[in-house]
């Protein structure tokens, strides 16, 4: 990743060019000039980045008993109103969190609308536009950070006095008065770590270089940095990166939309092959046209009015059967009584149209048994299968001495 | 515009935002459509499905229909081409107890003075043994006649003469119209020697062309 700092002090315009390999800082290149290096901001992949001065940005400090952050979100505008000193509508606000067990500290930078509109318009007279705008302290402070990274810092550069403890911008203050500043940091920031005129060198570069170009080191380093300052929100979205969303919209919907075409299609296919090869079973037995439920429901009314044809020959178990399942049945039983039945059957002359009668047999069976139990044991082996009797239908039996009847329906074959 | 509606507005603005940065809502609302495409086909299927499962049922209906349509056909071929009478041929020709008959005509001979041999032999050799059928209701159907038969008499058969009555009445044969019996009715009489006798009445159903 690369990013370039682009800071506009009076007519010269200072670049610091940065980049990040596996969080390996590098300065690639730092320099001043008196027109912009189209040549450089353009570069591909180059993230640029510049700066609203210190006196157009506040820092405020707001500290919430949540720790949730869509809950901070949700409260977090109803504290801005009361420490802002400027309209909500009219403001732009970058806050940075930190979260603890209890609470969250939110340190916010807010600029206005008109502010950062005078900073594009700027820009854009000279053909800039930037990726992202940040502000001059933050600059600072990543550029302090780079430099001492184990101190609480307090540092008055320029018109901006600003104190540093850990990641937190703790101070920020913007006024002519270099002195007033330097006074209020040594009472207020005594304890920390005050920045010396004499910088240590970094990679190739001197103190003095540092120094001077330490705002566009530092936007350089907002702008590779994992939560970096952006005032250019809504609106005020730069054009690449409404761009690159649009085409990630785009992108998305596109990959969405081909992905669901693509199922669609394939499903379709499928349930296509399925259907033909179901209206192909079909046709086997039946011919028809129309949808395969059209077919089907034609199939089945065919296989209905088919049902309903006279069944000119019984569906149920002959005398013959009947008597021959009954002997092979070799129970010490003696049969003194045998009535087989047609209890209904269907008659020629019934209405047309309306179902035939089933056939439906009834057989009585009485018989001798020595005993209850081998009367009993006959009844259990007859209900047993293969048995020819109808187990839907019910059962009699009514003992008579040694004599036993029974009378049940026999089964469709 | 006053306090409250200022504040909703900044807030919504605020969701606005968040929603507008949000890459998985985006994502998220480009699967409805892919959701909604795997219901439906899922719906298909499920229909399909159950089509396969409909035609499946009615495959087997089908099949069991022209079985039983090939041999109704059969039988009914078969039944158009038999001897008209049947029964009285076949059926009513069928000789009964012909094993006591020769017993007690032996017997009869040797005693002919008891009555009660004569008395057999005169019910063995006579009508009241005989199968005669007498016809009872008569139909119509739309391509065949109906004709219910009852026996006239009660007659007695041993173990072999009901087993050739039922073979004649039951089992197909080239000459056998369609016979199917509406009631039979079977009484144990007497058990002699080997042979045990059963008194016997039945009521046959005659379809024919």
């Amino acid at each position: 990743m690369r990013a370039i700092g682009l800071f506009l002090e009076g007519k010269r315009v200072k670049i610091a060019i940065v980049s990040k390999v596996k969080n390996q800082l590098t300065l690639e290149r730092i320099g001043e000039f008196d027109d912009i290096p189209y040549e450089l901001i353009q570069e591909k992949n180059l993230h640029l980045v510049t700066a609203l001065p210190s006196e157009d940005v506040i820092r405020r400090e707001v500290t919430l008993k949540l720790t949730r952050h869509s809950a901070v979100l949700k409260a977090l505008p109803f504290q801005l109103e009361s420490c802002l000193p400027f309209s909500l509508e009219e403001t732009l606000v970058h806050p940075f969190f930190y979260p603890s067990k209890e609470k969250t500290d939110i340190v916010i930078f807010a600029t206005t609308r008109l502010a950062l509109k005078k900073h594009l318009i700027h820009l854009q007279e000279k053909k800039v536009d930037p990726d992202q705008v940040s502000s001059v302290p933050i600059a600072l402070a990543h550029f302090a950070r780079l430099l001492f990274s184990d101190h609480s810092i307090s540092w008055v550069h320029q018109s901006t006095a600003l104190a540093i403890e850990g990641e937190k911008i703790v101070f920020s203050q913007c006024l002519e008065d270099k002195g007033r500043l330097e006074s209020y940091l040594k009472s207020k920031y005594g304890h920390h770590f005050s920045i010396p005129s004499e910088l240590p060198t970094f990679q190739k570069y001197s103190s003095d270089q540092l120094m001077a170009f330490a705002v566009p080191i530092g936007l350089a380093l907002d702008g590779l940095h994992e939560n970096p300052c952006q005032f250019r929100q809504n609106d005020f979205t730069s054009s690449k990166k409404l761009k690159r969303d649009r085409f990630f919209k785009i992108g998305t919907w596109a990959s969405c939309l081909g992905v669901t075409l693509l199922t669609l299609t394939a499903g379709q296919w499928m349930l296509h092959r399925k259907e033909a090869a179901l209206k192909k079973r079909i046709a086997s037995h039946f011919s028809a046209s129309g949808s395969l439920e059209e077919q089907l429901l034609a199939w089945q009314k065919k296989l209905h009015q088919e049902g309903q044809e006279f069944p000119l020959i019984p569906d149920v178990p002959s005398v013959r059967d009947v008597m021959a399942w009954l002997g092979s049945l070799q129970e010490p039983i003696e049969v003194v009584h045998f009535h087989y039945g047609l209890d209904q059957y269907p008659k020629a002359g019934d209405k047309t149209g309306d179902k035939a009668q089933p056939y439906q047999v009834k057989v009585e069976l009485e018989f001798k048994a020595e005993s209850p139990s081998v009367a009993h044991r006959f009844q259990e082996v007859l209900e047993k299968a293969p048995t020819l009797i109808d187990k839907k239908q019910k059962v009699t039996w009514t003992a008579n001495q040694d004599c036993y009847k029974l009378i049940f329906v026999l089964r469709k074959t | 515009m006053d306090r409250k509606s200022r504040l909703l507005q900044t807030y919504l603005r605020l969701a606005q935002d968040l929603k507008k940065s949000n890459p998985l809502l985006v994502l998220a609302l480009g699967m409805v459509p892919l959701c909604l495409v795997i219901f439906h086909l899922e719906q298909k299927s499920i229909q399909i499905q159950a089509w396969t499962k409909k035609i499946s049922d009615l495959e087997e209906k089908a099949t069991l229909s022209e079985n039983s349509k090939a041999t109704r056909d059969t039988v009914w071929q078969s039944a158009k081409q038999s001897n008209p009478h049947y029964l009285s041929e076949v059926v009513e020709t069928l000789p009964l107890l012909t094993p006591e008959l020769s017993r007690v005509q032996a017997l009869a001979r040797q005693y002919p003075s008891n009555s009660a041999l004569q008395e057999r032999l005169s019910f063995l050799q006579g009508e009241k043994n005989k199968i005669r059928f007498i016809q009872q209701a008569q139909r119509s159907g739309s391509f065949f006649q109906e004709t219910e038969y009852k026996m006239q008499n009660t007659v007695q058969m041993n173990e072999d003469d009901l087993k050739k009555f039922l073979a004649a009445v039951e089992t197909d044969s080239k000459d056998r119209p369609l016979l199917i019996i509406k009631e039979f009715e079977l009484k144990k009489l007497k058990e002699k020697a080997d042979e045990t006798v059963y008194n016997v009445q039945a009521e046959l159903i005659k379809r024919s062309s």
